[in-house]
């Protein structure tokens, strides 16, 4: 009976690391944010590819400015892998060689959220991402590839 | 109250506000910051909620973007005293389009932004005692600085952006050049002078070569614009110079041998187009070509014309190809005058400016790289072709120089494991060497590794292996060339 009672308990384990708990490994969502006056209401992940690496972005006229939190905070982290594919120790080098080559400086970065949306709220053209729930009546919530936070397949959870 | 009253209590309430402003300059953080958050910085309160996404103290960070870290200025505007009027109405008075304006009208001067790399290396020849090559070059194990360059950068306004790049050198001083005979002996160059600063004991001086000078326009991401002097967009690695950024310890045969100009001045047009998962974009240039004066004249009139495709893909890592060409004209002339005296007029002195050496030049490249995870792939193949305009050919020991068709390759292949930036990598090279005539076709083997503990740090360890020609090479230098290259490269 204990024998059985330890393979029972092994072969959960076993399932349990095969298949994590989907709603637990989705639990953060990042939505993206804008001023609310802002004519942006919907970016592609190219463009939002291209925006945070440094690239110039227009849409409707307007060029992109995005921000970007603090590198090693958790949000940061899964937007540099989910956005970017790229990981924390690639994401700074990518950027190391993009200085010496030259190239396209990178996003800036702000250290509180709270300040983070008020500069995106004022700053036209400004946008960033915060975890889903963040609101604010200065901001509004742009989809990614037409889908909103909310849509059971929107690219930006981890 | 008085004036006096009113300028005591500014001055108090600035130094009250210093702090605020300090705290965020403290918070915002960029290379190339948007004028109009450096205006909204006075207005920001110092006391922020924190946020949800907190870093983590255990969390290392990694981001490094060299250069000034905190961009914003501790403007004298956060003297000037807040309403107590919370902050959404302090937030309006700065961001608001007031702010806008005021950032327009004032006289904003672009900050300068200061970066660079260099490296510490030591080469031994560790080849066989019965290889010829065993003297010929890196006769004995030696340290040196091979690159201290120095960035100078600003964003001069909205889509305007200047960049330099400077070198700063030991050379020439103990330059002693290759010998045109056996019988030739070439000292080292002696650069020293007496230095009056130091009663009078000897200097020696060094030099600075100008590596780029580049003023970017870009005011769309399809039609950019790149005026001054700039690395030909040839490639990975002729752009790609820094010795951080490189994997082995030097840059492979054909990138630094002149397949290419390695830097043009002139005008380069580019642009990119971005799709979902590719990239397509383009280069055009046109310049003065090549010459011993390119970088500030034209001495045949005709501009060189080169331009660059590449695509990039981004479904499995990343993925990019591209295609580049050039086409132009060398020409070198002496300055000489003559006496010129037209009909009824009197004799006046006028350029004649003979041709000492001309060609016209071609060249193609095509490149590949591959980066997916940790893996890296990547690989240039070069042409150059030179003909020359007879009666302007350069000749050495008594030799006149024909025509010649260079080419070349290159294949690396590395991993970047997860431990201390280790990569492991190895290479091969292939380079005929046609425009040297003294010297056969080269192929060449390493292998290394390439540590980068932080970004900003690499350490490179690489045996590197050369065989120039065989044992029935009629080109006097052959033989197998075995070196172990190390070198520190850091980027500031």
């Amino acid at each position: 009976m204990q024998r059985h009672s330890r393979r029972a308990w092994l072969g959960a384990a076993g399932v349990a690391w095969l298949w994590p708990d989907r709603a637990s490994a989705d639990s953060v969502r990042l939505q993206l944010i804008t001023a609310k006056g802002n004519a942006i209401r919907d970016l592609s992940l190219a463009d939002l590819r291209q925006a945070y690496r440094g690239k110039q972005v227009s849409i409707a006229g307007q060029k992109l400015i995005p921000f970007n939190h603090p590198p090693g905070t958790a949000d940061r982290v899964a937007f540099d892998r989910l956005v970017l594919g790229l990981s924390p120790e690639e994401v700074g080098r990518y950027w190391v060689d993009q200085k010496i080559r030259g190239g396209e400086a990178p996003p800036r970065t702000i250290d509180s959220v709270s300040l983070l949306v008020r500069v995106v709220a004022a700053l036209p053209g400004a946008f960033a991402y915060v975890r889903e729930g963040f609101a604010s009546p200065e901001l509004k919530v742009v989809s990614l590839d037409g889908r909103m936070p909310s849509d059971p397949h929107y690219p930006l959870k981890y | 109250m008085s004036n006096r009253s009113v300028s005591v209590l500014s001055r108090l309430l600035a130094f009250a506000t210093l702090p605020c402003a300090l705290s965020f300059a403290s918070t915002v953080r960029a290379d190339q910051p948007p004028a109009q958050v450096e205006a909204a910085a006075p207005a920001v309160q110092a006391s922020e909620t924190p946020s949800p996404a907190a870093p983590d103290p255990a969390a290392p960070v990694v981001e490094t973007t060299p250069g000034p870290a905190v961009v914003s200025p501790v403007a004298p505007a956060a003297a000037a005293p807040e309403p107590a009027t919370g902050t959404g109405a302090t937030d309006l008075a700065f961001y608001g389009a007031q702010a806008g304006e005021s950032e327009a009208n004032a006289t904003v001067y672009p900050k300068l932004e200061l970066s660079g790399f260099t490296d510490f290396s030591f080469v031994a020849n560790v080849s066989s005692k019965s290889s010829p090559l065993r003297t010929i070059a890196y006769q004995f194990p030696s340290f040196s600085i091979g690159n201290l360059n120095l960035y100078l950068g600003a964003a001069l306004a909205d889509n305007w952006r200047m960049l330099a790049e400077v070198r700063f050198l030991y050379l020439p001083q103990g330059n002693a050049d290759f010998p045109a005979s056996t019988a030739q002996q070439v000292p080292p160059y002696d650069a020293s002078a007496l230095d009056y600063a130091d009663d009078q004991r000897a200097l020696h001086w060094g030099g600075i070569q100008i590596q780029r000078v580049q003023i970017d326009y870009t005011p769309h991401p399809l039609l950019s614009f790149r005026f001054g002097q700039w690395l030909t967009p040839v490639g990975i690695w002729n752009v790609d110079h820094g010795s951080p950024t490189v994997i082995g310890v030097y840059r492979p045969y054909i990138i630094g041998e002149g397949l290419f100009p390695e830097r043009q001045t002139g005008i380069q047009v580019t642009g990119e187009w971005s799709g979902e998962n590719n990239q397509i974009g383009y280069f055009a240039t046109v310049s003065n070509g090549r010459g011993p004066s390119d970088a500030f004249a034209d001495l045949d009139g005709n501009k060189g014309l080169g331009g660059r495709l590449y695509w990039t893909n981004n479904n499995y890592g990343t993925l990019t190809a591209g295609v580049s060409a050039y086409k132009g004209t060398y020409s070198s002339r002496n300055r000489e005058y003559g006496i010129q005296t037209l009909p009824g007029q009197a004799p006046s002195i006028v350029g004649l400016n003979p041709l000492t050496l001309q060609y016209r030049e071609q060249s193609l490249a095509a490149d590949v790289r591959w980066q997916y995870h940790g893996l890296l792939v990547q690989g240039e193949v070069m042409q150059h072709e030179v003909v020359y305009q007879n009666g302007y050919r350069p000749g050495q020991n008594g030799l006149i120089f024909g025509d010649y068709r260079e080419r070349g390759y290159y294949a690396l292949a590395g991993y970047r494991l997860p431990w201390l930036g280790i990569m492991p990598f190895a290479t091969v090279e292939g380079y005929n060497f046609a425009s040297q005539p003294f010297v056969p076709p080269a192929n060449s083997e390493s292998i290394g590794l390439n540590v980068r503990p932080v970004p900003t740090v690499v350490f490179k360890l690489q045996y590197h292996v050369s065989q120039l020609g065989g044992d029935d090479s009629p080109n006097p230098y052959r033989g197998t060339l075995k070196r172990v290259l190390t070198q520190l490269a850091v980027a500031f």
